[in-house]
């Protein structure tokens, strides 16, 4: 009986938006496994430290929104005859507004980072992936796509996008022996939250103190996650969302005392 | 492996099927296994696989809608840790044809030994505590079952209800809902597992092994961020509906 396939030994993962938080602890999960990791980012300072410190990495400075990104990764897989068996697509941006205050030109940016980037680079690694039988693309989506939160309205919205082309792009392709699956963090503490989290009161009080977990997250907890969905140990799971959140979606009533706080 | 503190899971349903899977799954990470199931050969069945490999596993033989026995296995358990609320019943009749005897039966074991397992549980689980709680894609839906898909939208709420309720004691609570799983539960359905195996996206059943992965993904001491999900494992038969234009 074959019960422990955590080992991703002679597979290749594509992971964008590798330089640092999120992605950074993804490529190192998978690495951790025997991955192989094409680290994409448009900054090339962490990938580029990766890359030093891991023989198993190849780094790929290139932007999302850039329509010849899929060549340059593929140029990089030819170059030493590598197939794409898993695609990672976390490369994002965020930043909060209403809808009153986001311009068009604020809601194209996220659609075009957040969605038509991953969607592009997806379109790519499918047509890979089913000349080599199959494979698994995880996305990074957000609880935010899920249920929506105040003053965030280009990004949850681009965020709710991701979630519907996991599911379709699920769908499209199950019968090629792809899987499609996507996280959906919660508030985790990367670079790109840290900040908030130290300066904004209403941030901790929400998103930390009214977690049922009261805690935010860290980058390993998304990492583990998306290793499982990408893993052989997920054979069966497609279409799926998972939140990775503390709980915090799903109720925000945080209780006095706990139930049974010692025994 | 890393050095883990002594840890003692509980799988209920543990004699055959998707039970047995995951009680060797566990076993795997380290856990011993308290193997319980109302049939006495299958239990002891997959003790004897699970000692015969090297691993610490005993049976307790019981009916898990027996409240008292019930309480004394968790009682009785050293370093209980681990929660599987995996065993369960199923079976097929038209709505019409459905009495509320069937709807109650099948929420005592489906629903209600559940709870008062949590509950008894909840009393004793450590810090990192973890349940997992087998669901189906079938809570979400499903013909010629209502009382087996309601029992089990009965198991959804459950999880979700426990998950906030004992996140204060870290403790995790998260439910698997598989699809078609190649069990004895489904030889035993009319169809055939032929008839049911055309019918998903891959072409492909699910197996014990697939569902027992996603339980031990929700076990491990480093999932303490995922809390309240309802994973659906089911060869994305649920996803979308198949059209050509
Ligand atoms: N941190 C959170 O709380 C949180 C919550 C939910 C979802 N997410 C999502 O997780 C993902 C990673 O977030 P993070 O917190 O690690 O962010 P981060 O800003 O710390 O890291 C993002 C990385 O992506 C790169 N990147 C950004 N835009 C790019 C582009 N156009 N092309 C190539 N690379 C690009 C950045 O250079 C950076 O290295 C994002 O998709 C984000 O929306 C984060
Ligand atoms: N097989 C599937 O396709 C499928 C799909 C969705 C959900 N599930 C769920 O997964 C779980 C396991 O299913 P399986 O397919 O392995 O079933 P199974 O019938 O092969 O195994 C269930 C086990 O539970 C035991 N059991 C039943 N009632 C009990 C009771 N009252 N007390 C003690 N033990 C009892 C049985 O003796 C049996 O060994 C069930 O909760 C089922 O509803 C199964």
């Amino acid at each position: 009986m074959k019960l422990q396939l955590k080992d991703l030994s002679d597979r290749t993962a594509i992971v964008t938006g590798a330089g640092q938080g999120i992605g950074a602890a993804i490529s190192e999960a998978l690495l951790a496994v025997g991955a192989r990791v094409v680290a994409v980012d448009r900054d090339n300072t962490g990938i580029d430290a990766m890359a030093e410190a891991h023989p198993g990495v190849i780094a790929v400075q290139g932007d999302v929104t850039d329509e010849t990104l899929p060549q340059q990764i593929e140029a990089a897989l030819d170059e030493i005859g590598l197939q794409v068996d898993i695609l990672v697509n976390n490369a994002g941006v965020a930043r909060g507004a209403h809808a009153v205050d986001t311009s068009d030109e604020d809601f194209t940016r996220f659609y075009e980072i957040n969605v038509l980037g991953l969607f592009r680079l997806s379109r790519w690694a499918v047509t890979r992936m089913m000349q080599s039988g199959g494979g698994s693309i995880v996305n990074t989506a957000s609880i935010f796509g899920e249920i929506g939160a105040q003053n965030s309205c280009g990004y949850s919205a681009s965020k709710a996008a991701v979630i519907g082309l996991t599911r379709q792009m699920a769908n499209d392709f199950g019968p090629n022996g792809i899987r499609v699956n996507a996280v959906a963090p919660g508030l985790i503490e990367t670079p790109l939250t840290a900040e908030r989290i130290r300066t904004e009161a209403w941030r901790r009080q929400v998103m930390i103190e009214g977690a049922p977990l009261r805690r935010a997250g860290q980058p390993d907890d998304v990492a583990r996650a998306v290793r499982f969905l990408a893993s052989e140990e997920a054979a069966f799971i497609t279409g799926q969302v998972l939140a990775v959140d503390g709980g915090w979606a799903m109720g925000r009533y945080p209780r006095e005392e706990a139930i049974h706080a010692s025994n | 492996m890393p050095d883990l503190p002594p840890s003692t899971a509980i799988v209920t349903g543990a004699g055959s099927g998707i039970g047995r899977a995951v009680a060797q799954r566990l076993a795997l990470e380290g856990h011993d296994i308290v193997v319980v199931d109302r049939t006495a050969e299958c239990a002891q069945e997959t003790v004897r696989l699970l000692t015969d490999a090297g691993y610490t596993a005993r049976a307790v033989v019981m009916d898990i809608t027996n409240e008292a026995d019930t309480q004394a296995l968790i009682s009785e358990t050293e370093n209980l840790r681990v929660l599987v609320n995996n065993a369960g019943i199923f079976n097929t009749r038209d709505f019409d044809e459905l009495t509320t005897d069937d709807l109650r039966t099948m929420n005592e074991v489906n629903l209600v030994a559940m709870f008062t397992l949590c509950q008894q549980a909840s009393r004793v689980l450590p810090e990192g505590g973890r349940i997992v709680n087998l669901a189906s894609r079938a809570a979400f839906g499903a013909r010629n079952c209502a009382h087996y898909v309601a029992s089990k939208a009965g198991v959804v709420g459950l999880t979700k209800a426990l998950a906030l309720e004992l996140a204060e004691n870290h403790i995790t609570v998260n439910a698997i809902a598989p699809g078609v799983i190649a069990t004895d539960m489904l030889l035993e359905r009319a169809e055939g597992l032929e008839g049911l195996r055309v019918q998903q996206p891959t072409g492909k059943l699910g197996t014990p092994e697939h569902i027992a992965h996603a339980v031990a993904f929700f076990v491990d001491a480093r999932a303490d961020y995922i809390t309240g999900q309802i994973l659906v494992v089911d060869g994305g038969r649920s996803v979308g509906g198949s059209a050509t234009f």
